[in-house]
């Protein structure tokens, strides 16, 4: 552009100088393709949760296999927490570019330049938030996971652009030879293979050291993890807690009865001893978070198909928990078809051959398998036929 | 070859960089109306603020902080010891970055011990002895390698 060529005297790398040899396009372009695997992985699986709490009309998420949602929500993540240190390499890395003179060349430049602001801010947003959320954290003023939700499409979108962008020049600088240079070959200075290898060992550092909180073989490593799977009531994390949620009184009330409905047919109606009358079923299943978290345990309870049946339900029937917990933003969670129909799919008495704690929904709660955590309905009143 | 970045040249543009930079802006045009159409949820002049403010702070502060940490080390630091220590630093520094809010209690429920369950004023130095150790033993694999033969 002519007018910024009048305007050299104001170049800032007149008085900016960059000496690294880190600040690369080839170290840029390793960064960039890590970057970008992790934000894809970490976009591809959040949308898997957003989908399965916000199902379209026309899908029904599958029921099986059991542990699925745990390895997405699992990898969703890791693959975020990995991504943070290669975030701040990138951008240490590509950093003269923001001194790039003349700073637009052309118009296509110019859009390419203008996808950067939400890029790196929407990344930052999506891998602070997600950090803050992993922690229970809340200082923002918006509601998280729709923030978190809405934000995402703003930088996978600016991300896409930015791959348009770039994939000449990533392809060119992979394809050139290496000449050394940049390497010291005595091995002594921070190479750009010793960079590249560092950032990988720290992403794997920060990895290894928090991944214990959703694979439980790792739990004894999880010293910087939220979570860790043996620690909780009955050995297992909760995210809401019975006084958190309300709900004491009532679920140890003597007079809680689950009641089940399915269309016009008059209610049925359970106290605590005729549900444990009623054939029971066990179950080895996860409960696992959005927030990364998990854990397997082993649930007893009725089946949810045999109360459906019992009630008077269709097969292939779909069907709402109530909770007791009436203000809470999940309080009630819909089982699709699948779901309904799964035999593992229970309302829960037990956990590990134990009454449930009060924390993990005493009286009843529901529990199935590849199901988010947060529509694993605690302090189950109410099971009714949609 | 090496080639810094600040003198890429224009990039090239080819018909699939057309594609994605179509493609890549009607998903960012579905996230801004998703952020929007929520005002209540999603306050998207404060998400947009606070995103930008991201972007804002790194350039301001943390990038510039980081180059003056490693013009401060490349003074400091003797050659053979800049990788290790570097490593030392950036690891230490992304460890405690992840680790400031457990540590601080912030999101930590009295109610519920389940969640921030680990004693972080212990369990985080242990992640920074780990990442120290990495860092002498990386040290002195550099030193014998670079050990004078006879």
């Amino acid at each position: 552009m002519r007018l910024f060529d009048k305007l050299d005297r104001f170049d800032p790398n007149r008085f900016v100088r960059f000496r690294s040899s880190l600040h690369d396009e080839r170290v840029a372009t390793y960064l960039g393709i890590g970057l970008g695997v992790s934000f894809f992985v970490c976009f591809g699986t959040g949308l898997i949760s957003h989908v399965i709490q916000y199902p379209p009309s026309w899908y029904a998420w599958p029921s099986r296999p059991a542990g699925f949602y745990r390895i997405s929500q699992g990898l969703h993540v890791a693959s975020g927490l990995f991504a943070l240190p290669l975030l701040f390499a990138k951008l240490w890395t590509v950093f003269p570019k923001l001194f790039e003179w003349p700073p637009v060349r052309n118009v296509a430049h110019m859009l390419e330049r203008a996808s950067l602001p939400p890029l790196i801010g929407g990344a930052f947003f999506m891998l602070l938030t997600g950090l803050a959320n992993i922690f229970q954290w809340y200082p923002f003023r918006f509601f998280f996971p729709s923030a978190h939700y809405a934000m995402a499409w703003v930088t996978i979108g600016a991300l896409i652009v930015h791959i348009g962008a770039k994939w000449s020049i990533a392809s060119r600088s992979l394809r050139a030879p290496l000449d050394g240079s940049g390497d010291d070959v005595q091995g002594s200075v921070f190479t750009r293979r010793a960079f590249l290898g560092s950032m990988l060992g720290i992403g794997g550092i920060v990895t290894a050291f928090t991944i214990g909180q959703s694979f439980s073989p790792l739990g004894r490593l999880a010293l910087l993890a939220p979570r860790r799977p043996g620690v909780g009531p009955q050995g297992l994390p909760v995210n809401a807690t019975a006084v958190g949620a309300g709900v004491v009184d009532a679920a140890t009330s003597s007079d809680y009865r689950l009641v089940v409905q399915a269309g016009t047919a008059v209610p049925l109606s359970f106290t605590l001893d005729e549900l444990r009358a009623l054939p029971q079923r066990s179950a080895e299943l996860p409960i696992a978070c959005v927030e990364g978290w998990s854990a397997s345990a082993m649930w007893t309870g009725v089946p949810v198909r045999d109360l459906l049946r019992m009630a008077g339900a269709a097969d292939g029937a779909v069907a709402q928990v109530e909770s007791l917990e009436e203000n809470g933003l999940y309080g009630k969670s819909q089982l699709n078809r699948h779901h309904a129909a799964d035999p593992d799919t229970l309302l829960a008495l037990q956990l590990n051959g134990e009454p449930l704690h009060l924390d993990h929904g005493y009286p009843c709660r529901l529990i199935g398998p590849n199901r988010p955590g947060v529509l694993q309905t605690k302090w189950v009143q109410r099971l009714v036929v949609l | 070859m090496m080639r810094p970045v600040e003198k890429s040249e224009t990039p090239e543009y080819r018909w699939y960089s057309y594609v994605l930079f179509a493609t890549g802006a009607a998903v960012g045009i579905f996230g801004v109306w998703t952020l929007v159409r929520d005002p209540a949820g999603n306050n998207p002049d404060y998400s947009a603020i606070t995103a930008f403010g991201f972007n804002i702070g790194h350039d301001v502060i943390v990038a510039p902080l980081i180059s003056l940490v490693g013009l401060a080390v490349a003074r400091v630091i003797p050659l053979r010891a800049r990788g290790p220590v570097t490593f030392g630093l950036l690891a230490s520094a992304m460890t405690l970055f992840v680790a400031i809010i457990p540590l601080r209690r912030y999101g930590a429920n009295a109610d519920n011990p389940s969640v921030h369950p680990i004693n972080y004023a212990t369990s985080v130095p242990t992640v920074l002895a780990v990442v120290w150790v990495i860092s002498a033993v990386w040290l002195l694999f550099s030193y014998r390698r670079q050990a004078p033969t006879l």
